[in-house]
């Protein structure tokens, strides 16, 4: 994405307006170049006047302090579990999980074709940037309890953007999954601190879910996905 | 730079990022009824913005790193927090909304919806009026944008405009309503 395409999506940048992934690249852009970054922030700032008309001074819910309290308690993976997935009532209103792995889980499958060319610093963005530019690739954004981009080229080869998912102990992993003719395979043991990982995974994806396991992974998931995608069609 | 007070909600939010519950039990009470009330109205959900309240407070807990006061106050990013993850609930339901339009019927799966539906989350009078100030179709992009929670791109199918057109149409009312609300003094900028 060039420059002047950041700039022009500065505007729906600060509204919310993007997806997470030029979410990436427009931050990324800013880090670098205190010019956008100086207009960003005047647009956000603008937004947030819009944000502040929206929210009433009133006190904050008696009840939800509990629920916060519960889930923020150690161990410090446990929340991951437990936690009360923020889409299961819209996945359940949709009626979508017609998957094992994600009877349990909300769908919201951004599928994209996307240009992801200011990871640059990162030593494997020129092949992620490759494989998300071929015919055939795909971009997508597994969600639930947290979030995480998934880039899959067509030969299978694919990585997982995993430098926004908050750190594990060290005695824990993320491990990524794909949905492959209705069987459920590992893809990666991806660590307690994941960036960038390459994954590959043969014949036809039908989705992708993340789990938090044990460290150094294990064959079959019996954890619920904390962040699941799947294809349409 | 921080204003008076702004040091002591950065002390705080560093303490909860460090593990002190009260601390961010503290920070819930000040910005908490805020948060959920902001959640409410773009979703017309208690429940739902029941969860964007816990996730949004869950992740200051857990993300308190990521919160810089130089560059704002604590209220504005929780509120900018929300937003986005309000809006993820909104797009996320447009999205069952357009995948059960399956039986051939063809509609925009982001029908833009009676406008005064927009109005009536605008409380301030003064934000009213800078909204009014500006040309209709920028004020329609930012509308759809913002209280709807709809990409650029689905703005941009909504109105039958080009991408790069609603791309800009909001980037230049954003601009021009930086003006009177500066004047009105509600920008923290």
């Amino acid at each position: 994405m060039t420059d002047h395409e950041i700039e022009e999506l500065l505007g729906a940048y600060a509204l919310d307006a993007v997806t997470d992934i030029e979410r990436r690249q427009v931050e990324r852009a800013l880090d670098l170049d205190p010019r956008l970054r100086a207009e960003a922030d005047e647009l956000v700032a603008v937004s947030l006047v819009l944000a502040g008309d929206l929210a009433p001074d009133e006190p904050a819910p008696d009840h939800l302090w509990a629920t916060i309290e519960a889930e923020i308690s150690p161990p410090a993976v446990g929340p991951i579990h437990r936690r009360r997935p923020i889409r299961r009532r819209l996945a359940a209103a949709a009626g979508a999980a017609a998957v094992a792995i994600v009877a349990v889980l909300a769908v919201t499958v951004f599928l994209q074709r996307t240009e992801i060319s200011d990871l640059r610093e990162d030593p494997l963005a020129s092949a992620v940037e490759e494989t998300a530019d071929r015919a055939g690739a795909i971009t997508m954004t597994l969600s639930g309890d947290t979030t995480v981009d998934v880039v899959l080229g067509p030969d299978g080869v694919g990585y997982v953007l995993g430098d926004e998912l908050p750190a594990l102990d060290a005695d824990s992993t993320y491990q990524l999954w794909a949905i492959v003719d209705d069987r459920v395979i590992s893809a990666g043991v991806l660590g307690a601190e994941p960036a960038v990982s390459p994954f590959r995974v043969d014949g036809p994806v039908a989705g992708f879910a993340l789990t938090v396991e044990q460290a150094g992974g294990v064959v079959s998931s019996e954890q619920d996905p904390i962040a699941v995608g799947l294809l349409e069609g | 730079m921080p204003r008076t007070g702004d040091h002591d909600e950065a002390a705080l939010v560093a303490a909860a990022h460090g593990g002190d519950s009260a601390a961010l039990e503290r920070l819930y009470r000040l910005h908490g009824g805020a948060v959920h009330g902001l959640a409410r109205r773009l979703l017309r959900n208690e429940a739902l913005a029941d969860d964007v309240t816990q996730e949004v407070f869950v992740r200051l807990w857990r993300r308190g790193d990521r919160f810089d006061p130089n560059r704002g106050t604590l209220r504005s990013f929780l509120l900018r927090d929300a937003h986005g993850r309000a809006v993820d609930l909104l797009r996320a339901e447009t999205a069952r909304r357009s995948r059960e339009e399956t039986d051939g019927r063809r509609s925009s799966a982001v029908a833009p919806g009676p406008e005064q539906e927009v109005w009536d989350l605008v409380r301030s009078d003064h934000v009213r009026e800078a909204l009014e100030s500006i040309p209709e179709r920028e004020r329609q992009a930012i509308a759809l944008a913002y209280y709807r929670g709809l990409s650029y791109k689905q703005v941009a199918e909504a109105l039958g405009e080009a991408e790069g057109t609603v791309k800009s149409r909001i980037r230049s009312g954003l601009k021009r309503l930086q003006g009177p609300l500066t004047q009105r003094g509600l920008t923290e900028t």
